[in-house]
């Protein structure tokens, strides 16, 4: 059994620890009272972690609304005298800027980190995107780790100064580091009576200090830049964090920031150069240490600049280039040195490398080789990611399918959303038009049934989603009466991350108990014309609320509520209740498909010799949805 | 034995990767190796690939193993460990690999076709000749539970010698990282796993 990583007390130890373990372990240590989140890949196990620590001493853990709540959550504590947190996947720190760009102005009283998971290469996300240019655009200090032991430190080291310079922070963290183990070394954890007395004042030794509006804004504005002078001054210009490696002599220097420093570390060893190259580690990517930039720059003759994300690094170290004459040629990805999009791996920094300092590389595999081993690949059958057995989701997009057939409606307009309900839009469904960032499917549906296209539009949207950012879409339809469907596919839980319990279920992340927040009586309450509930795994009752749904003249929604699968199935093994499974009858199995093409479970198993279905019995959930599409009755509770 | 090694776990969303890859990595650092762990899932819990990198005997390094550096490929579904070996391996490592299949829902559907495990053997045979197949899923439910095939996988791991790991750490590894009365399976499990790869020698 697991002693939990976030509460063992062994100070000095090494453990094994994901990135996101080490940053919660670094904030408990560190003294943290409350944290906010909402659950995004590869952020998620930071307050999944931090929830731990609620579970043994009183601080206050929560999953949020949206990540501009999370946000206004963890510097409201802040106010009153608490370290706090909020972590978020990159997609998140976009929804909660607008509040950041504005208390970035006043600062923090308790130290306030956010920490924000970038996913080069969008493994797990709609978009790829650097936050640390969105730390520039407020002006705020970056701390990029480098190692899972770098992040936790960071961590402790950030509260500290975010109290001491009254400035929030953002540790920037990638996938490689989140999802990424090595030995961290524990610290101490405070003990149950160490936690703050709050205590909030409005002039909080400024007049007005949580002020920013019109009469002052200037003012704050100016107070920012000055705090963000002395945090140059007192730390970035000053910490070890950021130094240099190998003497300063080589003619030849690399800049590299996180991430990129290890698999930099690796491209200098393996090309023969980890001596002869001078390194400048970077750790605040922003703002970065103009005096040191400056000083590494003298006497070089060619500089590259290694970073994962986008030139932030490289266009400061140009700035300073430039403002000093420097003789050295700046190279990167500005400068088209580095392949973009997508990660950077180890292969595109060794290759990046050679190129710039004439370093030939011998290559391990030959031309030939490369092309065969590329060969075999192509006997691998894609692997596409599925709705699980029993899912409701799978069921409701049968019910949608068949309501669309009973009205003939050939050609609708369907706006897909963020969450497992998207992964039809591979066969047999493909019935997805659009997906964009949590919640857009809703509002797109407002424009589109706006601009007069006859297609029905469609927009479907999970429970947390609909919560997130999904809610003042359609309050947006009901008042501006915007005809379209609203499906939502209630699940209970957010399931695609891990299964954070939303709004609409009762439960906080420490497991300790909340009320729940019902879908149907909110949306009701708008007064849109038709509102209804349905189970998911009834698909016929599904189907005919559906039906009347696209009927009616105003904007409509219709719930399908069915619990998450890979939940049902955790209950039932902690109630120790068997499972029931499904078989076929191949005498009734005529092979006509329909359940294969129309519904297309991911336990099903066409027998293409004596044409018919079977149901994979390790992988069948028991659902029988099956039994209710198969029309000659071939399925049979085995 | 080599300071630096590069292993990979191939496998699909749900069978198990990240413990075998936290066990291991746990009974390496406490045997005093550095050790990096770099996983690609995210999405995998729906079924997709999942692929563990275990990087020993380096601080700083690359997350994940440069292609065609990998010494070892260890593989819980077989079209998997052919996806990472030809994609990791180098030329002449190893591969320990179980024969059941995860069939893609695509081949299903009838859009993709699932090669014989004797295609994707030969196709392995281009990139080494060291190939064990040790029958996983078997043996896990021979050890009580299908799901405890990733740990017959580690067993296996184990017993081929190619992490310098000692088999009594890892039994104390896992004690300490599978869930609370799963243990006594969990170790039969690794114990069938050891044994199917002494046999194959």
């Amino acid at each position: 059994m697991p002693q939990h990583l976030m509460t063992i007390r062994a100070p000095g130890q090494k453990i094994m620890m994901t990135g996101n373990e080490a940053i919660a372990r670094g904030a408990l240590e560190a003294g943290v009272e409350v944290a906010a989140a909402y659950p995004g890949t590869p952020s998620t196990e930071i307050l999944e972690n931090l929830a731990q620590g609620a579970q043994e001493w009183p601080i206050h853990v929560e999953w949020s609304v949206n990540e501009k709540v999370a946000f206004e959550v963890a510097f409201g504590a802040s106010m009153a005298g608490k370290r706090a947190l909020v972590s978020m996947k990159h997609e998140g720190l976009n929804v909660m800027l607008d509040s950041l760009s504005k208390m970035i102005y006043t600062g923090v009283k308790g130290g306030l980190l956010l920490v924000v998971c970038d996913d080069p290469h969008a493994t797990s996300s709609s978009n790829e995107q650097d936050s640390r240019s969105l730390a520039q655009f407020v002006d705020m200090l970056v701390f990029e780790p480098s190692s899972p032991e770098e992040a936790k430190r960071m961590v402790i080291e950030g509260y500290e100064l975010s109290e001491r310079l009254r400035t929030p922070l953002m540790i920037r963290s990638v996938t490689r580091i989140s999802h990424g183990k090595s030995g961290v070394q524990m610290g101490p954890l405070p003990g149950p009576g160490q936690v703050r007395a709050p205590f909030f004042d409005r002039h909080d030794e400024i007049r007005d200090r949580w002020f920013c509006c019109a009469f002052n804004h200037l003012e704050k504005h100016r107070a920012h830049h000055e705090t963000m002078k002395r945090v140059v001054e007192e730390f970035v210009e000053v910490t070890g964090w950021n130094h240099v490696e190998n003497g300063n002599d080589s003619p030849l220097g690399v800049v590299a920031s996180g991430i990129a420093y290890n698999i930099l570390k690796e491209a200098l060893e393996a090309l023969g150069l980890a001596e002869d190259v001078s390194v400048l580690k970077i750790a605040t990517p922003y703002p970065l240490p103009g005096k040191r930039v400056r000083s590494f720059l003298d006497g070089k003759e060619k500089v590259l600049v290694l970073e994962e994300g986008d030139p932030v690094v490289e266009m400061q170290l140009r700035a300073y280039a430039q403002n000093e004459g420097a003789k050295a040629t700046i190279r990167g990805q500005w400068g088209g040195d580095v392949p973009k999009p997508g990660e950077l791996t180890f292969e595109r920094c060794i290759e990046t490398i050679g190129k710039i300092f004439d370093v030939p590389m011998s290559p391990r595999v030959s031309d030939r080789e490369v092309l065969e081993r590329e060969e075999l690949l192509s006997l691998i059958p894609e692997r596409a990611l599925t709705m699980c057995p029993g899912c409701p989701h799978r069921a409701t997009h049968y019910a949608l399918m068949q309501a669309l057939r009973a009205l003939k409606i050939k050609k609708p307009i369907i706006l897909g959303d963020i969450g497992c309900y998207e992964l039809s839009h591979e066969p047999p469904f493909d019935n997805i038009d659009s997906i964009y960032n949590m919640g857009a499917g809703v509002g797109l549906a407002n424009g589109l049934a706006q601009s007069g296209v006859e297609n029905p539009v469609i927009a479907l949207i999970g429970d947390s989603t609909l919560f997130h950012a999904g809610l003042p879409a359609f309050i947006n339809a009901v008042h501006n009466r915007a005809r379209f469907l609203m499906l939502v596919f209630d699940n209970g839980t957010t399931a695609m991350t891990g299964h954070q319990p939303p709004p609409n279920a009762s439960m906080m992340p420490s497991g300790k108990a909340c009320p729940s927040i019902p879908i149907l009586p909110l949306l009701k309450a708008t007064g849109a014309p038709y509102v209804v509930a349905t189970s998911a795994f009834d698909t016929q009752g599904t189907q005919k609320a559906i039906e009347e749904g696209l009927r009616c003249k105003g904007p409509a929604a219709v719930i399908s509520q069915g619990p998450c699968a890979l939940e049902s199935r955790k209950a039932r093994r902690k109630q120790k209740i068997a499972r029931a499974s499904y078989s076929v009858d191949p005498e009734k199995c005529t092979g006509c498909r329909l359940c294969i093409d129309r519904f297309g479970c991911a336990a099903f198993v066409w027998h293409e010799d004596e044409k018919h279905c079977a149901v994979d019995p390790i992988l069948c959930d028991g659902c029988g949805v099956c039994a209710q599409v198969c029309p000659k009755e071939a399925f049979r509770i085995s | 034995m080599k300071d630096r090694i590069n292993l990979l776990v191939a496998g699909v969303g749900g069978q198990g990767n990240v413990l075998i890859s936290r066990i291991i990595g746990r009974a390496l650092l406490e045997e005093g190796h550095a050790v990096w762990v770099g996983e690609t899932f995210g999405m995998g819990q729906r079924g997709g690939p999942v692929v563990s990198h275990i990087r020993v005997g380096r601080e700083q390094a690359a997350p994940q193993v440069p292609r065609y550096q990998g010494d070892l490929v260890l593989g819980l579904e077989p079209v998997e460990t052919l996806r990472v070996v030809s994609q990791y391996l180098r030329k002449g490592g190893e591969v320990i690999m179980n024969p059941r299949p995860v069939m893609p829902t695509n081949v299903n559907s009838g859009k993709g076709i699932y090669p014989t495990l004797v295609a994707i053997r030969e196709a392995m045979e281009k990139v080494t000749p060291n190939i064990r197949v040790i029958p996983g899923t078997e043996l896990a439910q021979k050890a009580g539970s299908p799901q405890s095939l990733n740990m017959v996988m580690m067993g296996a791991l184990v017993a081929s010698g190619k992490v310098p790991v000692s088999a009594q750490n890892v039994r104390r590894a896992l004690e300490e990282e599978v869930p609370q009365g799963t243990e006594a399976l969990n170790l039969r499990a690794f114990e069938l796993g050891m044994e199917a790869y002494r046999e194959t020698v």
